[in-house]
């Protein structure tokens, strides 16, 4: 079974999460579990994220372990506002990722 | 002495500007401050006037407001102005309620702390819907979308005000201004259907931020604006691609998309710099005529009917290159 985390136990009660420090306890959770596991679920019901957000979790983790982590990630229940902020934010951080090592 | 014009708003700009300048620039130990014509203040005039006021106190001074306006004076007790300790108050606080604006008003707040904005953003956003008329939070759901007007209405908010208190208590502590403080409030004004926003900081501006980025090829006031309203542009993306470049560039994109699909208006002040954005125009700069603020004051206005359409999918930047993006997994 691959571990899960719902994102919204970060802060609970609130449906909105904005801030890049909220983002980045939940990647730091997201890395330990990354180095277990094959895989690592994030279930998004019932919350929204800003982009700074997304960035902060998706858009570094893409960096720093390479956009190959993409394929063990599974982002769970996303509203398409979701699914758009973060579709997003990993096209413009993997121009980033492509162009800084193309130099 | 200083005395406060009849409209504090955006609209009358270099008023509000020239209150916070004197204010500011005033050696006093106690300046008094007469409010005895002051008949209307909006949020972003509300914040400018805390935010100056927190410089006058942290330069040791203190403001006496001497006189308040009979009809009108009480809403700035009830916004909580003076309840700060750089502030007393000689005149008496009227207690006429005609024209007590409780129910649509959110009290100032001051923020230093990013673990802050999340939580503050919502209770702002929460508060200022529970004013309007109709808007129910338990409305039923949208069977297509399992959402109702309220959650439309609230989401374009969020965006707002985490990514403006979140630049805030981040950009604005740079440069030497580690003490830096971000004051906000927001306001639904039931005869116009719009909803006003103010927030604003006391930190370096965002020419202090933008000051070294490549891409900012004139160093104004008003091009250091103008830069942070592109997309991907922050003070440190692009220099690197480690340590503090984690602070990735989306800058005020959201929120002047934001503005702009709402029918609103955004007026927005760093140092000597002024930017105004009308709906659905380019952004238009000038200077701010002698005046200044250091730090950045942010006055937005969104037409609260507009916002129930706004989808954030279509507000995000389109991308510039051609390859595939990588496959992401939803479920």
């Amino acid at each position: 079974m691959r571990p899960a985390i719902a994102v919204s136990s970060l802060r609970a009660g609130l449906p909105f999460l904005g801030t890049r420090l909220v983002a980045r306890q939940l990647r730091e959770q997201v890395e330990v579990l990354l180095a277990q596991a094959s895989e690592v679920e994030l279930n998004f019901t019932g919350v929204n994220i800003s982009q700074s957000f997304a960035d902060e979790l998706v858009g570094m983790l893409l960096l720093v372990h390479t956009p190959a982590v993409l394929e063990r990630l599974v982002f769970k229940n996303c509203s398409d506002s979701v699914k758009a902020v973060i579709e997003f934010v990993v096209a413009d951080r993997y121009d980033e990722y492509v162009r800084t090592r193309s130099h | 002495m200083i005395r406060l014009p009849h409209q504090m708003t955006k609209s009358n700009l270099l008023a509000c500007l020239g209150v916070a300048d004197a204010l500011v620039r005033n050696t006093n130990d106690v300046i008094p401050v007469d409010a005895s014509d002051l008949r209307f203040i909006d949020p972003f005039a509300l914040t400018l006037l805390a935010a100056a006021c927190e410089r006058v106190g942290q330069a040791g001074r203190m403001i006496d407001v001497i006189a308040l306006n009979p009809m009108h004076g009480g809403y700035l007790e009830r916004m909580d102005l003076f309840h700060q300790p750089w502030i007393r108050r000689s005149a008496v606080v009227p207690a006429d309620t005609r024209h007590d604006q409780r129910a649509n008003l959110v009290e100032l707040k001051r923020l230093t702390e990013e673990r802050e904005v999340d939580s503050t953003a919502i209770s702002l956003a929460s508060a200022v819907l529970g004013w309007i008329p109709g808007l129910d939070r338990n409305a039923p759901l949208d069977d297509m979308t399992g959402r109702n007007d309220w959650d439309r209405t609230l989401e374009p908010l969020c965006h707002t005000f985490t990514e403006l208190l979140q630049n805030a208590v981040t950009h604005a502590r740079r440069d030497g201004y580690r003490d830096a403080s971000v004051w906000v409030t927001a306001q639904y004004m039931k005869r116009s259907d719009r909803i006003h926003i103010g927030i604003v900081d006391t930190g370096c501006g965002f020419l202090g931020s933008l000051r070294n980025h490549p891409r900012l090829t004139t160093p104004s006031n008003e091009a250091a604006i103008l830069l942070a309203l592109q997309p991907r542009i922050s003070c440190n993306r692009d220099f690197s691609l480690t340590g503090d470049a984690t602070n990735a560039g989306i800058g005020l994109t959201t929120t002047y998309r934001i503005v702009r699909a709402a029918s609103g208006r955004m007026v927005i002040v760093s140092g000597s710099g002024v930017v105004q954005i009308e709906s659905g125009r380019d952004p238009h700069a000038a200077e701010a005529q002698g005046l200044s603020w250091q730090g950045a004051a942010i006055g937005i206005e969104l037409a609260r009917s507009a916002m129930i359409d706004i989808d954030i999918r279509t507000l995000m930047p389109p991308r510039d290159i051609g390859r595939p993006a990588p496959d992401i997994r939803f479920e």
